[in-house]
């Protein structure tokens, strides 16, 4: 892991002065990630998004301090709001406003339709029994691999905050998983 | 709300799950405190460990992976190659040719200035030696339809061929004489200017040989002349050649050919009255 990281660290710092191997070898480190978080989103088009992600990325590495890990999490952080905006222009959608009317009250509801995207029924369904805020948080703890710090700068939140709904998330996902006797293989 | 607040129906939800067990199964190592929770984890965490999408073309612009063409130097090479073989298959070819004399005057000339071949002036066993008059035409082959009479004449007149020259196989075709059959494209393009400007043919271009005597030796001197410059004539009710009523080629014993222009200084009064006809008529053909 630490050699991992000193090979992103190395890729990092090759990207800040414009060499094309840092940016390649970012890419392939972070881009599955990055699509897997987005199409947990529930995103339109996860790999089109996520090219857009790391070109914004790209374009500005040259402004992000610290080692590769501090990249990740601000990388996530780019399709953490790529994701979001993309949910504000799909509801601006007027079909998908009437089919988002029953569920308005949970915010980001716009990505429930889009889960049937998703390969595993099991995953979504977990997913779904999950407050958007819990599921921002498990995403960004669990695919993205962020620590509780970094996952609360990107969802804007305290840690404690970050704690308490990473502890209620997976409590939901636990009687999601009693309820359905569902267990995944 | 502010950051940091949960939702109301958070408040009422079961926390069962305490801190410790919750960074242990977001951690991936939970699997002894629930492990069906842990396998959901796990299948959650499985999304983030798809392939990489395809980059897009910007991203492969700056990732420098765009010009990436792990072929195409052997596809370079490959095609090099083929370009090569087929220029030398070419360029043999060409050398083949030239050397077997078979290739166009003006391709000959310019391919023995390589020193390939030989130009398309020379003869293959002498100066004098004849060649077969192939840049001639129809002319040099038999009579045409429109040179029928023309070439008629030239067979009835049998005395002016050089010696050593090759006769005819064919009824009507021209005896090739040294100076006749030498300059088998330059008297092509003497007759088309000839007939464009009204100057005869041998004031245009000259061939390698020693020009005619005709006045002194009318029956060794070689003729250059062709039945093309006396097909202008044929109108005027007789051919240039022929303006005397005899042969084309100089059967006169004094003209060297009617229509060669040699006649403007050599020929008799009626002869360059004919050319003087002939020359009005060039103009109007």
């Amino acid at each position: 892991m630490t050699q991992i990281l000193c090979r992103l660290d190395l890729a990092l710092q090759r990207a800040r002065e414009g060499d094309a191997r840092g940016f390649d070898e970012l890419y392939r480190a972070h881009a599955g990630a990055v699509a897997g978080y987005l199409r947990a989103r529930n995103v339109s088009d996860p790999d089109d998004l996520a090219n857009e992600v790391f070109l914004r990325a790209f374009r500005t590495v040259h402004t992000v301090q610290g080692d590769a890990s501090r990249f990740r999490s601000w990388l996530f952080g780019i399709a953490h709001n790529a994701a979001i905006d993309e949910a504000r222009h799909r509801r601006r959608q007027p079909v998908q406003q009437t089919l988002r009317a029953e569920h308005s009250d949970v915010g980001g509801d716009v990505e429930d339709e889009a889960l049937r995207h998703i390969e595993s029924d099991l995953v979504r369904t977990l997913l779904e029994s999950l407050a958007p805020d819990q599921r921002d948080v498990l995403l960004l703890r669990v695919v993205g691999d962020l620590s509780v710090a970094q996952t609360a700068a990107v969802v804007d939140k305290s840690y404690e905050a970050v704690k308490a709904l990473q502890r209620r998330g997976l409590a939901a996902l636990r009687r999601t998983l009693q309820d359905r006797e569902a267990v995944p293989q | 709300m502010s950051p940091g607040d949960v939702h109301g129906d958070e408040m009422n939800e079961p926390t069962d799950v305490d801190e410790a067990a919750a960074d242990a199964l977001l951690a991936g190592s939970g699997q002894e405190l629930d492990p069906a929770l842990a396998a959901a984890v796990l299948a959650i965490r499985g999304l983030g460990t798809s392939a990489p999408p395809p980059p897009s073309d910007d991203l492969m612009q700056l990732m420098g992976t765009a010009p990436k063409r792990p072929n195409a130097p052997r596809r370079t090479r490959r095609w090099q190659a083929k370009i090569g073989a087929a220029a030398a298959v070419v360029i043999g070819a060409t050398g083949g040719l030239a050397t077997a004399h078979a290739l166009p005057a003006p391709m000959q000339d310019a391919i023995s200035r390589l020193g390939i071949g030989r130009p398309a002036h020379s003869h293959p066993s002498g100066s004098n030696a004849p060649t077969p008059n192939r840049a001639a035409g129809p002319a040099a082959l038999g009579p045409s339809s429109t040179e029928k009479g023309i070439g008629s004449a030239v067979v009835g007149a049998p005395t002016t061929t050089a010696p050593g020259s090759r006769p005819a196989t064919r009824p009507g075709a021209v005896p090739s004489t040294a100076a006749g059959s030498a300059p088998n494209s330059c008297a092509a393009r003497a007759k088309h200017g000839a007939v464009l400007s009204g100057v005869s043919a041998t004031q245009t271009c000259s061939p390698p040989v020693p020009a005619p005597t005709p006045l002194t030796a009318p029956k060794t001197t070689t003729s250059t002349s062709t039945p093309t410059t006396s097909t202008i004539a044929s109108p005027n009710g007789g051919s240039n050649a022929g303006g005397n009523g005899k042969s084309n080629a100089g059967g006169n014993g004094k003209s060297n050919a009617g229509g060669n222009g040699k006649t403007k200084t050599v020929g008799t009064g009626r002869q360059r009255r004919s050319n003087r006809s002939t020359a009005r008529l060039v103009p109007m053909l």
